[in-house]
């Protein structure tokens, strides 16, 4: 499979000017093909999201290059990066981030509003979106109203509604009980078989353990672990 | 279609926030109300002295002496009809009378010196002695009416009865609310004026391009005479309003500023949820651009509904009501105002200055604080 994802070299200090400095990665390099589901497993600290992140187009490299399906985005302005961003991830965040005000219908067409997207056709591929996550009969309902397994249901037919390339997840049974983890790992499963590239960070055995996981790359203080420290 | 559709977000948006975009809107109209109201009752007042002046007469020739207002001699009004395209020259009768019983100070005209345009409400003007007309303002606060006697104390402290045999009315209550019509005899006596002077001449031009170059020749002939054309009466009513507007802005201009105190903190405090949803919608593929648009829509919103609400009340307010509370501060320092109904006049210039001054100061103090928020980098929302 050809790469859709290289990371090359990259490091990511944040507030690099002051005392506090915190270097979060540290010169990783890796690639993911199109299709593969691939874990980013470390303890807390160990710059898994902040190598989300910058693999997302959410941040940019301090230094290093980013290069999603053969552009290389890290320098790209603000404007293209964000669509860089908004054509080609889906993401769901480990507090899955939904506008608890609104609806179910209205948080999942929240990517559509910049695209040039018609207000029916939103309505249509928010419904579409619901539909794959079985949550079609609440779509009117509002967030806030249901529960976390639901919720984070709602999340992933946010990140679906745009038809990303890339699904990223950070942490994303780090609040769910048992069961709902293994039903979240069972539409992993299936979102996979559609040909859609998973990139998860977790601690979490149950997910690393899954058939699902093409691969595992374990990091530890901001590098890939047994890379040697600079 | 991006527009509307932000659009569309930014109303509902404003819609999730009802309590505090109420407070918001509620401020503003008050501010915009208060601003508009004194802008146009000050231009409706302008345009009412216009009006008046308009069947005035062109030029009015008063006598001064040690730079005061004196009695003028009658005959000086046949130096002025003299002077080459002068029409009539009127010596007019005329001044004010204070009535201690209504702490009110009336003006009184000769019958002859009354504009002819003046109308009667009921009744007649006055023909000989012992008669007059008098305007609604006095015949309410002294409770009299048609055929019912007045008393007016004359110069030599004496009283003298006059029968009631009319009241006014006019197309502006204005001119004619504190009006005493008499005949000029009975006039002259109460005032103790001799029957060779008058109190100034009316002068007729019937070419308007003409005003200026007579006014200088009155000015020639007469050196002790001060000529007064229309268009400086104009000018000194348009201070004079303008003044007193300007006085009651400086008044509001404290709570103003504390209204604008309590929006700028309202409008610039962004919540922790509106932070929250700012990093949200970055995070899901906002660009800066698009949530500063959002901001834009969301602020246009609330301030130009804020401002039609204030000026539709103000204008309610000044020309449906006549300004009840304003418009006494404004019209002047008589105790007989008139009730007095504004001709709606709008100065297109007064509402463009009102709606700079009020919406762009919003839509700023709505968009800077957010584009501060939305400049961060979208991977704050992950640590969040």
């Amino acid at each position: 499979m050809s790469p859709l994802i290289i990371v090359e070299a990259v490091r990511k200090t944040y507030h690099p000017q002051r005392p506090d400095a915190v270097e979060a990665v540290a010169g990783v390099s890796l690639q993911i093909a199109a299709g593969e589901t691939v874990v980013l497993r470390g303890p807390s600290g160990s710059g898994k999201t902040s190598l989300l992140s910058l693999i997302g187009c959410m941040a940019r490299p301090t230094s290093g290059r980013v290069i999603v399906a053969g552009q290389e985005v890290s320098r790209l302005p603000e404007r293209f990066l964000t669509m860089v961003r908004r054509r080609t991830f889906g993401f769901v965040f480990q507090q899955n981030h939904l506008i608890p005000e609104l609806s179910v219908r209205d948080n999942v067409m929240l990517p559509l509003y910049p695209e040039s997207v018609g207000a029916t056709e939103m309505v249509c591929r928010a419904m579409a979106a619901l539909d794959e996550v079985e949550l079609a009969p609440l779509a009117g309902r509002r967030v806030r109203y249901l529960s976390g397994g639901e919720q984070q249901r709602v999340a992933i037919a946010r990140a679906l509604v745009n038809r990303p390339q890339v699904l990223i997840a950070d942490e994303p049974t780090a609040h769910l009980d048992r069961r709902l983890s293994r039903e979240l790992l069972e539409r992993f499963t299936a979102l996979k078989q559609t040909g859609l590239t998973l990139v998860i960070a977790t601690h979490d055995p149950l997910v690393c353990d899954h058939p699902v996981i093409d691969r595992i790359i374990d990091l530890r203080d901001g590098r890939l672990d047994g890379s040697p420290a600079p | 279609m991006r527009q509307l559709k932000i659009l569309e977000y930014a109303l509902a948006s404003l819609l999730r926030r009802p309590g505090k975009n109420a407070a918001i809107l509620l401020v503003y109209t008050l501010m915009v109300a208060v601003l508009a109201t004194v802008l146009l009752l000050t231009h409706a007042l302008k345009s009412e002295a216009e009006n008046l002046l308009a069947d005035g007469p062109a030029l009015v020739v008063q006598r001064t002496m040690a730079g005061r207002h004196e009695l003028i001699p009658v005959t000086a009004a046949d130096t002025v009809a003299a002077i080459p395209g002068v029409g009539k020259v009127t010596p007019r009768v005329w001044g004010y009378y204070y009535d201690g019983l209504t702490e009110a100070n009336y003006t009184l005209l000769a019958v002859d010196s009354a504009d002819p345009a003046l109308e009667l409400l009921d009744g007649r003007l006055p023909q000989g002695d012992g008669e007059c007309a008098i305007g609604a303002g006095i015949a309410a606060v002294r409770r009299v009416g048609l055929n019912d006697d007045l008393i007016l104390i004359d110069a030599a402290n004496v009283g003298t009865i006059f029968t009631i045999t009319g009241v006014f009315k006019s197309a502006s209550r204005l001119l004619t609310e504190d009006l005493l019509v008499i005949p000029a005899e009975p006039l002259r006596r109460l005032f103790g004026m001799p029957a060779q002077l008058a109190t100034d001449l009316a002068v007729e031009i019937p070419n308007p391009g003409e005003i200026d170059t007579v006014a200088r020749k009155v000015k020639r002939l007469l050196p002790d005479a001060r000529p007064i054309t229309r268009s400086e009466l104009l000018r000194t009513y348009h201070a004079v309003f303008d003044w007193r507007g300007g006085m009651l802005l400086a008044i509001f201009a404290a709570s103003l500023l504390a209204f604008c105190i309590l929006a700028w903190d309202k409008a610039t405090g962004l919540s922790a949820g509106e932070r929250r949803e700012i990093g949200i919608l970055k995070a899901v593929g906002w660009d800066t651009a698009d949530v500063l648009l959002l901001k834009v829509w969301e602020g246009l919103a609330v301030s130009l509904l804020a401002f039609l609400l204030g000026f539709t009340g103000a204008f309610t307010l000044v020309f449906w009501w006549g300004a009840p509370l304003l418009g006494t501060v404004l019209r002047g320092w008589s105790t007989l105002f008139p009730e007095w109904q504004p001709t709606p006049h709008v100065d297109l210039y007064q509402i463009i200055t009102l709606a700079f001054l009020t919406i762009v100061p919003y839509i700023a103090s709505t968009v800077i604080p957010a584009w501060r928020a939305a400049v961060t980098d979208p991977d704050e929302v992950m640590r969040q």
